[in-house]
């Protein structure tokens, strides 16, 4: 039934172990580079990107939702990063690998709000990738739903 | 409508329909299940639910392995309510309705929700309570996913069943079309092949026809024929016949003036029939189209002289006069049949004429027309006589025994083959004009038909 593949890899520690425990609370995502630079994010660094709202249906929530975020394309760029698939990896370990082509075709939002309200672990935060699922009827698949990863925190250039 | 143009164009026409109309089906079908193929929303649930049953557990570790780190169990939390929430709200939910597991679910997941580290610190004791909840929790969620894992399977099997049917019915229609084509292509095919054969047996009658006209003219022709050689040859076999008798009559050779008479007028009579055939022959082709006239636009001058001069030879007792007022007489004929013709009445005249006198042949230029006057002095003909001049085995109310009837008869005949014609009047002077009237060009035959 799930015909994608499906990893659960059994990490030593969430990646926020690594980080020193006095920034651990700012920080809300890092991004490894190619070359293993690590790039941390806080809710400033990330709210200083330009912010965009994006107003679709997701597969598991019922009705409209209003996002806001930065788009995914400025974050990567942001930090440096040029590879064309990147691993997402969430707070409960949930890893998955995008391809960059996605955040140039479309514009596909690290989202920060949902419906004015901020994301946080409880719910589906710190981040959410969301889609623009209503504009393009090719992103109205499962292919597509299992890259909205949520509770994101890492990503890793490949 | 007959039986047979109801197989050869309403029974086509509905198999092609039902072709159409299969294929058109099959596509539809086709379409339908291109959009029905996918998968909904919800057939993620056994990973939804067994995540939730992670969490929870990671819970109970979490507080069994160090209950006093207050960050550690206050995310592992954030985590667990977040399945929690996640799946208990929208279409997720639903689908535990649909499962009947809701409301277990939601039980479940009470106790959970009342102890969150969040609102106020969890006691010791009540810390205990959340590990043992999430292990009930979790125990829950494992017999909920066991039920979820099941209606999927079920689901996908119905799914897969009616994407079956679809393409079993796909291809049944695609295959009634196959047929049908074939068929029609066949039909039209052997149609096409009886068509052809139809119209080899129409040209092969055509040409049987053409064939059997051919030979029916060719009978005619000899039937005529033998018409004028029965009712013509008569009379100047007879004369032969008697002249012949005349010269061993009574046991004694004739004389030699009786001898040379008759043998003058056994000649007359031969050269008389040799004229018969001639001119039977000559018509019968020309009417049964045997032959067609060789028209074309020509100098008549040369071809009147060079007769005039042949004739001349042929009655070296008799004067034949010659007169052109032009250099040149151009007409739209056959020179051949206008010797014949323009013999014929110098012949008719030079019999019709005494010894002595001349007969005159003259050209001349009228209206765009060549006209070549045959004059005689002769007995000349009252206008009943000049009636009735052209019609065949006709003869003169003063003809001399040599005479066939059919001279004059010809000579109208030919002069009209190519579409010109003979006129006779009387000669003022007394004898006769016959004039064969030719046009200049073939415009003036088309003006005048």
């Amino acid at each position: 039934m799930n015909t994608f593949s499906r990893r659960m890899l059994l990490v030593a520690g969430l990646a926020l172990a690594s980080i020193t425990p006095a920034r651990a609370e700012d920080i809300l995502l890092t991004i490894e580079t190619a070359s293993g630079q690590e790039e941390h994010f806080d809710r400033e660094r990330l709210l200083a990107l330009p912010q965009h709202e994006l107003v679709t249906h997701t597969s598991v929530t019922d009705g409209v939702q209003t996002f806001t975020g930065p788009f995914m394309r400025d974050l990567l760029a942001e930090a440096g990063v040029t590879a064309e698939t990147l691993t997402a990896i969430a707070l409960n370990d949930y890893q998955i690998e995008l391809p960059a082509e996605d955040f140039t075709r479309y514009d596909v939002v690290a989202a920060l709000e949902m419906n004015g309200e901020t994301l946080t672990p409880r719910d589906k935060g710190p981040i959410w990738i969301v889609y623009p699922r209503d504009e393009f009827v090719e992103l109205q698949d499962i292919y597509y739903d299992y890259r909205w990863v949520w509770q994101l925190v890492r990503l890793e250039e490949q | 409508m007959t039986l047979g143009t109801l197989w050869r164009t309403f029974v086509p026409l509905v198999l092609l329909l039902v072709c159409i109309g299969a294929l058109i089906f099959g596509y539809l079908r086709l379409r339908a299940t291109e959009k029905a193929m996918g998968f909904d929303g919800v057939t993620n649930m056994v990973w939804v639910i067994s995540q939730t049953q992670v969490e929870a557990l990671k819970m109970r570790a979490v507080l069994a392995e160090d209950p006093d780190d207050e960050g550690q169990i206050g995310l592992q939390y954030d985590l667990l309510r977040s399945r929690i929430d996640m799946l208990t709200e929208g279409p997720q939910f639903r689908f535990l309705q649909a499962l009947e597991m809701a409301e277990t679910v939601k039980a479940a997941v009470q106790p959970a929700i009342r102890l969150d580290p969040a609102l106020r610190p969890l006691s010791a004791a009540e810390k205990a309570e959340l590990g043992q909840e999430a292990t009930t929790l979790a125990r829950t969620l494992n017999r909920t996913a066991n039920a979820a894992m099941v209606m999927e399977w079920e689901l996908l099997t119905t799914q897969l069943t009616r994407y079956r049917t679809a393409m079993a019915q796909v291809n049944y229609s695609i295959g009634l079309g196959v047929v049908l084509a074939i068929y029609l292509g066949w039909r039209i095919l052997a149609d096409r092949r009886a068509r052809l054969e139809a119209d080899l047996f129409r040209r092969q009658s055509m040409r049987l026809e053409e064939d059997l006209d051919h030979e029916r003219a060719m009978v005619s022709h000899w039937r005529d024929f033998a018409a004028v050689v029965s009712h013509q040859f008569r009379t100047p076999l007879a004369v032969i016949d008697s002249a012949a008798q005349r010269l061993y009559r009574r046991g004694q050779p004739a004389s030699d003036e009786v001898l040379q008479a008759k043998q003058g007028t056994i000649r007359e009579m031969v050269a008389s029939l040799d004229q018969l055939v001639d001119a039977a022959l000559l018509i019968g082709r020309m009417d049964h189209k045997m032959d067609l006239p060789q028209q074309a636009v020509q100098d008549l001058a040369p071809v009147v002289r060079n007769m005039v001069k042949k004739l001349q030879g042929r009655y070296r007792d008799r004067e034949i006069t010659l007169s052109l007022e032009e250099e040149r007489f151009v007409a739209w004929c056959d020179a051949n049949l206008v010797q014949h013709s323009l013999i014929n009445l110098i012949d008719n005249a030079i019999k019709y004429s005494p010894p002595f006198e001349p007969v005159e042949v003259r050209m001349q230029r009228q209206d765009n027309k060549v006209v070549c006057t045959v004059a005689d002095r002769g007995p000349g003909m009252t206008d009943a006589e000049a009636e009735r001049l052209f019609q065949r085995f006709q003869r003169g109310a003063g003809a001399p025994t040599g005479g066939t009837g059919i001279g004059l008869w010809l000579a109208q005949r030919l002069a009209e083959l190519q579409g010109g014609r003979i006129e006779a009047r009387p000669r003022p002077e007394g004898g006769a004009l016959f004039s064969l009237i030719l046009p200049e060009a073939p415009q003036d035959v088309e003006s005048k038909t």
